[in-house]
C-alpha cells in the first residue's frame, strides 16, 4: 500500500476550518506519547498541562497575561504574511519596543507625571516600528530577503538588551544584578480586574485584533493587502504599490510587536532584564498560522498557546519535567498545523498494489471544472 | 493502406462527468502508428479532459481504452507512462535545478555500489540525446537551457520511458519560430520511428505544418476526425466553432486612422539589458502593432512604456508635455493601461471575483481613502460583462474559474473602466479560442474608432495586419524597422524580421 497526495481542483473550505483542530488533536496525542516515553502517566500529565490551568482564577489571569503579547504580535504578523512579507523578526521588534519604551521610566526616572505611561507606549511602538524598518528598507530598496534580515536582527536586539542592562542602564540599587531600576508606579500598566494580575495589555491585544479584522474586512487597505499578497505583479500592474505595502506591513507589525514589548515590561516585569520574552515573537508565528491569519482566529490561537506556556510551568512543578516541554508542544503544534494544511489543497489516496481500485479517503470532494 | 493493426491507441465511448457538466460525452478517438494527430477545439471543448482520461490523470466514468491491442486502465500518469503513453506539457515538468542527464534518468539512475554512477548516466544521456540533434552538455543545469531545449529534454525522457504514444500538450506556446521548426523536426523523426503523436495546440498553421489527421471536439462531443490534407482551414474553423466565422482575416487598409497630431512621443526611450533606446510616436485613434520573435524585446517594450520597468534613457511626452512614467502608478495617472501577456501571474487575481477584478485598477487609482461603493462596483461589473460578453454565471464567481478568453476580457474591462487614453495590449489573443479571438479584434477596432491610442503586441501576424496602421518590427531587443500603411502585410513583416536576421548574420 502506498499513500498518494492528489491535488484538489479547488481548495477545500471544510478542511480550511477543520485543519487547526485536527492539528490540535494530533499534538495532544503526540504529547501524550512523549510523556509516556518520559515515564509519566500520559493522562494525568495532559490533564495538568491542558486542563488544570483552566480551573483556577489565578492561572486564568496568567493565561491572559501571556496571551496578550502573542495576540498583539500575531495580528501584526498576519498582515505581513497576507501581503507576502515574511517578517520573522517580531522577537527583535518586541525587545526594541521594550527598550525604547523604557527610556522614559529608566533615564528620566525622576520625572513623575500621568504622561509617563502614554509616552512609554508610544515610544514602544516607534521603537518596534523603527527596528522593523531596517528589513523593510533593505527589501524595498535592495531586494534583500526579509526572512533572513529580520531573523538575524533578533540576535542583535537580544545582545543589545543584554549589554544595556549590564552597562549604561544597570540599576545603582540592584546589587550589581543585570537589571534596570524598577519602574515607578505611574509607569506600570494598571490591572483591569480586581481578581488578579491581568493588565491593560490584554485590552490592547483584543482592540488591536478587532481593529485589524475590521480593516481587512471592510476597508480598501484590506483589499490592497489581499490583492498584493495573492499576486504581487498583477497588483502592481493594476496600480497598487508593492513597495508601499512592504513598508506598511512591516511598520505595522513592528509597531504592534513593540507595543507588546513595552506592555510586557511595564505590566508584567516592571523593569528591564537580560531576558524579557520566553520567545513570544517566535511563538506568535505559530499563533498567526494557527489562527488562519484571521485576527479573530488569532485571539483564540493566542489564548491556546498561552495555555501551553502556563501548562508547561505547571507540569514542570508537578511532574518535574523540563520546561522545554512547552517548546516541544509548540513545535509539534506548528508542525501539525502546516501538515494538516496540506489537506486543504490535496486529498489523500491510499493506493493498494495490484488491481484493487483506489480508495478515495475523502468522500467530500468531487472534481469540478 | 491502413488496416486495423495500425491503430496503436483507441479510445471508445469515453465519458467524463463533472458536477454540473458533462465534460466528455461518448467520445471516440483513434491514433495510428506513425502519425501526428491534432486534437483541436475551443477552450472548454474537452481536449485536456480527454487527454487526462487517457493518461489516467482523471478517472473516466465510462468507455474503453485499448493500447497496442490490449485493454488498459491506467490509474495515474505513472502507470500510463509504464504502459507506453508519455505526456509533455506546455510548462516543462522537470526539475530545473538538476542537470540534463539527471532529469533524463530521474528515478532510474544507473547505480554502482549503491551510488549513482554519474559517468555512466552522462554517457547514456548523451547517447539518448544524440538522436535529437541537440547541442547541449548533459551536465549543465536544466534551468540554464532555453525553454525549447527543456522541451526537447522532456520529450526525450517521455519517449524513452514510454515509447508508444507521445502526447504534446501545447508544446509550442512559448517557443519562437526557429524553435518550433526544431521541435517539428524531432516530432517528424519520432513519427518515422512509428510513434503515435497526439498534438494539442492553438496555432492552426502548425496543425497544417505537421499533422496527418485532425480530430475536433466541441462541448465534450466528437465533431469528427479528418485527414488534414483534405480539410481546408475555413472548414476546420467551422468545425471548431460550429458556425462560419464572420470574416476570418480582414485585409489591411485601415489607413482611415488619421493623419492627426502625434499624442504620445517617446524619444531615445530604453533600458540597458532590456530594450535598446527607441523612438516611438502614437497618434490619437491609432493602432501601432509590434511584431518580432519571442525574446526580441516585445514584452520589454510594453513594460517600459507602462513603467513596470524604469527607463534609464530617453524622454516621454503627452501632447508635447514631458511626463514621468517611473512606475505603473504614475503611468495609470496619465491614463495608460496595460494588459500583460502572462494573464495568470500578471493579470488576474485568481481568488477574487470577476467584479473585484474589474474594479481593481479604477480602485487603485482612486486611492484607498475613496472606495468605490458596492452598488457602483456592481454596475461597473454588469456593464462590462454585458458589453464585452464575458461569459460567467455571475459577477461574484472567482475569476480563475473562467476560461482564458473570458479572463482576458475581464482584464480588458478592468482597464476600460479607468477610461484609458493609451492602452498597451501584450498578446491579447494568446491561448484563447478562435471565437474569442475575433471578438477581441473587433473590440480593438472599436476602441481605436473611439479615439483611443493602442499599442498591440502579437505573434499572430494576420491579426496585426488586420488592425494596425503601422507595425514596428523588433529583433534582438531593438526596434529595427517600421512599416506604414500599405506596407503592412504579413509577408512584409516576415521579410522585415528575416532582413534583420540576415544583417545580423552578415556581421
Amino acid at each position: 500500500m502506498r499513500i498518494e497526495l492528489e491535488k484538489r481542483p479547488q481548495a477545500s473550505v471544510f478542511y480550511a476550518v477543520l485543519s487547526p483542530f485536527i492539528a490540535l488533536v494530533l499534538t495532544v496525542i503526540a504529547g501524550g506519547i512523549m510523556f509516556w516515553l518520559l515515564g509519566k502517566d500520559p493522562v494525568s500529565a495532559l490533564y495538568s498541562f491542558f486542563v488544570e490551568p483552566l480551573l483556577d482564577v489565578w492561572s486564568l489571569h496568567e493565561i491572559a497575561i501571556k496571551a496578550a503579547p502573542l495576540i498583539l504580535i500575531g495580528v501584526g504578523l498576519s498582515i505581513c504574511y497576507r501581503s507576502n512579507n515574511w517578517n520573522i523578526g517580531a522577537e527583535g521588534q518586541f525587545i526594541m519596543g521594550a527598550i525604547a519604551g523604557s527610556i522614559v521610566p529608566v533615564v528620566f526616572h525622576e520625572w513623575h507625571s500621568p504622561l509617563v505611561l502614554p509616552l512609554m507606549l508610544i515610544f514602544g511602538m516607534i521603537g518596534g516600528a523603527l527596528y522593523a524598518a531596517i528589513p523593510a528598507f533593505l527589501k524595498a530598496n535592495l531586494n534583500t530577503n526579509e526572512i533572513l534580515s529580520s531573523l538575524m536582527l533578533v540576535y542583535v536586539a537580544q545582545f543589545f538588551l543584554d549589554w544595556i542592562v549590564r552597562g549604561p542602564w544597570r540599576s545603582p540599587e540592584g546589587y550589581n544584578f543585570p537589571v534596570t531600576r524598577n519602574f515607578a508606579p505611574e509607569a506600570i500598566l494598571p490591572e483591569i480586574l480586581d481578581s488578579g494580575r491581568t493588565n491593560l495589555g490584554f485590552v490592547f491585544a483584543i482592540v488591536a485584533a478587532v481593529l485589524i479584522w475590521f480593516m481587512m474586512r471592510y476597508t480598501l487597505k484590506g483589499f490592497e493587502i489581499t490583492v498584493l499578497g495573492q499576486s504581487e505583479r498583477a497588483g502592481r500592474f493594476a496600480g497598487f504599490s508593492s513597495r508601499r505595502m512592504i513598508w506598511f506591513s512591516m511598520l505595522l507589525s513592528g509597531a504592534l510587536a513593540g507595543l507588546a514589548g513595552i506592555s510586557e515590561v511595564s505590566g508584567n516585569i516592571n523593569k528591564l532584564q537580560p531576558i524579557i520574552s520566553p520567545g513570544y515573537g517566535f511563538t506568535a508565528i505559530i499563533v498567526a498560522f494557527l489562527g488562519r491569519l484571521n485576527p479573530l482566529g488569532i485571539i483564540a490561537a493566542g489564548l491556546f498557546l498561552a495555555l501551553t506556556y502556563v501548562g508547561g510551568e505547571a507540569v514542570q512543578l508537578t511532574l518535574t519535567v523540563s520546561d522545554k516541554v512547552t517548546r516541544v508542544f509548540q513545535g509539534l503544534l506548528l508542525f501539525f498545523v502546516l501538515s494538516c494544511d496540506t489537506l486543504i489543497l490535496y486529498k489523500i489516496r491510499l493506493v493498494f498494489p495490484g488491481r484493487t481500485a483506489a480508495v478515495a479517503q475523502d468522500g467530500l470532494q468531487g472534481g469540478a471544472e | 493502406m491502413q488496416g486495423n493493426d495500425d491503430i496503436i491507441l483507441s479510445a471508445t465511448g469515453i465519458e467524463k462527468v463533472f458536477p454540473g457538466a458533462k465534460a466528455l460525452n461518448n467520445v471516440n478517438f483513434q491514433l495510428r502508428r506513425g502519425e501526428v494527430h491534432a486534437l483541436l477545439g475551443e477552450n472548454g471543448a474537452g481536449k485536456s479532459t480527454l487527454v487526462k482520461c487517457i493518461t489516467g490523470a482523471y478517472r473516466r466514468d465510462g468507455g474503453k481504452l485499448v493500447l497496442d491491442g490490449a485493454e488498459i486502465d491506467p490509474r495515474d500518469t505513472f502507470e500510463a507512462q509504464r504502459l507506453g503513453i508519455g505526456t509533455v506539457y506546455q510548462e516543462v515538468n522537470l526539475l530545473p535545478n538538476l542537470t540534463v542527464a539527471e532529469n533524463l534518468f530521474l528515478g532510474r539512475q544507473p547505480r554502482r555500489f549503491g551510488l549513482v554512477d554519474a559517468a555512466e548516466m552522462n554517457r547514456r544521456a548523451r547517447a539518448l540525446l544524440s538522436g535529437y540533434e541537440l547541442d547541449v552538455d548533459v551536465r549543465t543545469e536544466l534551468s540554464s537551457c532555453s525553454v525549447a531545449v527543456q522541451q526537447v529534454v522532456a520529450i526525450a525522457r517521455a519517449v524513452d520511458l514510454s515509447g508508444k504514444v507521445l502526447i504534446l500538450d501545447e508544446p509550442t506556446a512559448s517557443l519562437d519560430a526557429h524553435e518550433v521548426e526544431m521541435l517539428f523536426a524531432i516530432v517528424r523523426r519520432l513519427k518515422s520511428q512509428g510513434l503515435g503523436v497526439i498534438f494539442i495546440t492553438h496555432f492552426l498553421e502548425q496543425v497544417y505544418a505537421i499533422c496527418d489527421r485532425i480530430t475536433v471536439l466541441r462541448n465534450g462531443q466528437l465533431v469528427g476526425t479528418r485527414d488534414a490534407a483534405a480539410l481546408p482551414r475555413r472548414e476546420l474553423i467551422a468545425m471548431m466553432l460550429g458556425r462560419e466565422l464572420g470574416d476570418e482575416i480582414k485585409q489591411a487598409g485601415n489607413a482611415q486612422a488619421s493623419e492627426g497630431a502625434v499624442r504620445y512621443r517617446f524619444r531615445g526611450y530604453g533600458r540597458k539589458g532590456h530594450i535598446a533606446p527607441f523612438d516611438l510616436e502614437v497618434r490619437k485613434g491609432e493602432v501601432v502593432g509590434v511584431a518580432g520573435l519571442l525574446g526580441s524585446g516585445r514584452t520589454e517594450t510594453a513594460e517600459i512604456l507602462f513603467g513596470a520597468e524604469k527607463a534609464d534613457s530617453g524622454t516621454a511626452e503627452v501632447d508635447g508635455k514631458p511626463i514621468d512614467i517611473s512606475s505603473p502608478r504614475t503611468a495609470i495617472r496619465h491614463r495608460f493601461g496595460f494588459c500583460p501577456e502572462d494573464r495568470k501571474t500578471d493579470g488576474i487575481i485568481g481568488d477574487l471575483s470577476v467584479r473585484e477584478n474589474i474594479a481593481l485598477a479604477l480602485q487603485a487609482r482612486r486611492g484607498w481613502a475613496r472606495p468605490i461603493s458596492r452598488a457602483e462596483q456592481d454596475r461597473l461589473a454588469d456593464r462590462y460583462i454585458a458589453a464585452l460578453d464575458i461569459r460567467t454565471s455571475d459577477r461574484e464567481k472567482p475569476i480563475r474559474l473562467l476560461s482564458g478568453g473570458n479572463q482576458q476580457k475581464a482584464i480588458l474591462a478592468r482597464w476600460l473602466a479607468t477610461n484609458p487614453e493609451f492602452l498597451i495590449l501584450d498578446e491579447p489573443t494568446r491561448g484563447i479560442d478562435v471565437g474569442a479571438h475575433a471578438e477581441i479584434i473587433r473590440l480593438i477596432e472599436n476602441l481605436c474608432e473611439q479615439g483611443m491610442s493602442l499599442i498591440v503586441i502579437s505573434s499572430e501576424l494576420d491579426e496585426l495586419v488586420a488592425y494596425s496602421r503601422r507595425v514596428i518590427v523588433l529583433r534582438d531587443r531593438a526596434h529595427v524597422s517600421e512599416l506604414v500603411g500599405e506596407e503592412v502585410t504579413t509577408s512584409h513583416i516576415v521579410e522585415a524580421i528575416a532582413a534583420a536576421d540576415k544583417r545580423e548574420a552578415g556581421q
